[in-house]
């Protein structure tokens, strides 16, 4: 049965996704089933019943003219079509590519975030140069970050998609990445909120370099959880929302904008939030209570779900 | 072995399908089995050509169709309605028509007693 229902899914993959044909799907589906059951009640083998069943069901060709899709189908085709299937081997490797390249990423700001801590713990000479160091491998962190994501740049370009096993894959990975990821963003905000904290009880150096480790591993764990799970929304948002393989990336839960504007806004909504924190923490020095900064954030955020967003 | 042209029969489809519904209402997999066994095996209808057609059928309003689960499984049956017999006997008198007239241009094997 598994195969019939991988074989229907690869059929529809490019079809429109409309109430028409997500009905003839369902229909077609129950039809197969029934037939596969009653053959095997005949006692025929289960892999001739799965031959049979797939060799006469015909083709989606003679659904279009019927379900009045022709044109869509074709429009659709015409892009959809030349949508090269990622092998689910691939897909493993952009997952662990892009992954060790939100690490490298993060771990880079950090460096950046840190730099000037050295010229306030050693003497001038050193300090500076170990600033130098730092900001060196920061650079450094942000040229292979990107050399790891740039083999994979034909996936933003609409050329290509995944089947139903790789989608399912990618959900389950990402359910089971979700724990260490909330615990990574709650570390990241924990830090970033009491960052100012030992400075209250060290009034010395030791306090002012200790607000910038812990802004940048607060930052580090926060650019880490969200460059680690984009990638998962990435690739199974990357089937055409307007065909039946856009359907796949349904029930993960993602947050969807219809509104453009919207949309573009909130994919670097955090980033920002942490950069508008950020800024006023470090020109008012009040860390006492700009970390109210991410609380509103954070509501701000659940609201403008709410108005402007539908669950998948 | 020749094999029927699916351009040539798919006129008769909606004939066929709706000489089987006549007596009483069926399903999707039963009216295939009953197309290939009637057919003696000569016609298998399509899974898709079968839905197009259901499909066709009920928007014309020669069927209508309801959802039986009773027996355990989820079946979509399908019942001809008044239209639809109306519909099936004005095919049938097309169809001796056609068969008249098409029968005058073919060549038989039988009639003429040689072998191609």
């Amino acid at each position: 049965m598994e195969t019939i229902k991988k074989y229907m899914e690869s059929l529809f993959i490019n079809m429109p996704n409309t109430p028409e044909v997500c009905k003839a799907k369902e229909h077609l589906m129950e039809m197969a089933e029934d037939k596969y059951q009653s053959l095997k009640e005949e006692g025929i083998s289960d892999n001739e019943a799965v031959a049979r069943v797939i060799s006469e069901f015909g083709n989606l060709d003679e659904l279009k003219e019927e379900l009045g899709i022709a044109e869509e189908v074709i429009k659709n085709e015409t892009v959809a079509s030349k949508r090269e299937i990622i092998p689910l081997s691939d897909v493993k490797e952009i997952i662990s590519d892009f992954s060790m390249a939100a690490l490298i990423r993060s771990l880079g700001i950090l460096m950046f975030i840190c730099c000037v801590t050295p010229t306030m713990i050693v003497n001038s000479r050193l300090g500076g140069t170990l600033m130098f160091v730092m900001i060196g491998l920061g650079i450094v962190a942000m040229v292979v970050q990107a050399s790891f994501t740039s083999r994979w740049k034909h996936l933003s370009l609409g050329k290509c998609a995944i089947d139903m096993d790789t989608a399912e894959y990618v959900k389950e990975e990402r359910r089971r990445k979700a724990v260490k990821n909330t615990a990574c963003k709650c570390m990241g905000i924990f830090l970033l909120v009491t960052c100012f904290v030992p400075s209250m009880y060290f009034r010395s150096r030791v306090g002012g370099v200790s607000i910038f480790f812990m802004v940048g591993l607060g930052v580090f764990l926060l650019v880490y959880a969200a460059g680690a799970s984009n990638i998962y929304t990435r690739i199974l948002g990357i089937n055409p929302q307007n065909t039946m393989g856009g359907t796949y990336s349904k029930g993960s839960g993602r947050v969807i904008y219809d509104n453009p504007n919207v949309a573009a806004v909130m994919s670097v909504y955090w980033t920002l939030a942490v950069c508008v924190y950020l800024s006023i923490s470090f020109l008012t020095f009040a860390w006492h209570i700009t970390w109210i900064i991410l609380v509103i954030a954070s509501l701000v955020q659940k609201v403008i779900q709410e108005v402007y967003g539908r669950r998948e | 072995m020749t094999e029927i042209s699916s351009d040539v029969i798919r006129g008769y489809n909606d004939t066929i399908i709706l000489f089987l519904l006549k007596d009483e209402p069926s399903y999707g997999y039963e009216i295939q089995k009953q197309i290939r066994s009637l057919s003696k095996e000569k016609y298998i209808i399509k899974e898709t050509t079968l839905y197009s057609a259901f499909t066709r059928l009920e928007k014309s309003g020669y069927v209508t169709s309801y959802v039986d689960d009773s027996s355990g499984k989820k079946r979509t049956y399908y019942k001809i309605t008044d239209e639809g017999k109306a519909y099936y006997d004005s095919k049938c008198e097309e169809w001796q028509l056609t068969k008249e007239v098409v029968e005058n241009f073919i060549y038989s094997k039988e009639q003429t007693g040689e072998s191609l």
